[in-house]
């Protein structure tokens, strides 16, 4: 009766022990308008999730100067969403509202049009 | 059993009431917030996409980086130690089987101090240490009597006279 009892206590175990939240690799493609702000230095943006931070920004390149944007980075994750902020010039958008929600799609990459300090 | 899940009482009921504030409210944030976010239960906040039971993706990998044994089974690992402190968090918070949840809870508190939150300074350990001292109370004395372990052990008690 030990002997059985053990077995299925290993046995709950060992499924238990399996359950590990499914994550997967997922690709963002980010495009910010930044048109109507002058003097634009740096365009960046800074989240939650690595390779993103709070603590420093990861460059978005031009496409169209002082127009539009862009960058793109990949992470594991298991999670609906990352959260985020632009920043122009080492400054974040949006001040005192929520971060940026961007969600992730069910395909690989996720495409993520956005327009600096106007919440989506 | 009876022996593990009967508290010690102590001579004044104001005593077990007193000595049952810290273990509630220690129970009541390691299921509710620390637990909750790694480890997937009704109460997990919903942005964390957690199934049920699931441990997060994101802990077997930072428990792998423990080194030695963690490296080997860092699945297992990390779910037994979101476990103890999500379900852990619960049975402390009720006083049921107050010693086992206590062990439980005492083993990844260590772990989580000696191999990971000590790199980051003594204040970071303080969390940990917290919970540390109070599961090991718990281990010695149970549940008091504010707590399921009492009733069961009482019924049982009074069953067998």
């Amino acid at each position: 009766m030990k002997l059985i009892k053990s077995i299925a206590i290993l046995f709950c175990t060992s499924i238990l022990t399996g359950c590990v939240q499914k994550s997967s690799n997922k690709t963002i493609v980010l495009k910010l308008d930044v048109k109507g702000i002058k003097n634009i230095q740096s365009v960046g943006i800074r989240g939650n999730d690595k390779p993103l931070s709070w603590d420093y920004d990861m460059e978005l390149k031009p496409v169209i100067k002082d127009t539009l944007y862009t960058a793109t980075f990949s992470l594991v994750t298991g999670y609906k969403f990352t959260e985020a902020k632009f920043t122009v010039n080492g400054q974040y958008e949006l001040n005192n509202q929520e971060n940026r929600k961007i969600f992730f799609s069910d395909k690989d990459t996720t495409i993520y049009q956005a327009k600096f300090d106007v919440a989506n | 059993m009876h022996n593990i899940t009967k508290p010690v009482l102590l001579p004044s009921w104001w005593q077990d009431l007193l000595i049952a504030i810290p273990r509630v409210i220690c129970g009541y944030l390691l299921t509710v917030y620390f637990g909750a976010e790694k480890f997937g239960l009704p109460w997990s906040p919903p942005d964390k996409n957690l199934g049920l039971f699931e441990v997060a993706f994101w802990f077997p990998g930072d428990v792998a980086a423990y080194g030695g044994i963690f490296t080997l089974f860092p699945a297992f690992f990390a779910w037994m130690a979101a476990f103890s402190e999500a379900v852990g968090g619960i049975f402390l918070l009720l006083g049921l089987q107050s010693r086992i949840a206590s062990l439980l809870i005492m083993a990844t508190m260590a772990g989580a101090i000696f191999l990971q939150q000590i790199n980051q300074g003594m204040w970071n350990t303080l969390p940990a240490l917290g919970f540390l001292w109070v599961s090991l109370y718990t281990l010695i004395l149970g549940s008091g009597r504010f707590g399921l372990d009492y009733l069961i052990t009482k019924k049982t008690k009074n069953e067998v006279n």
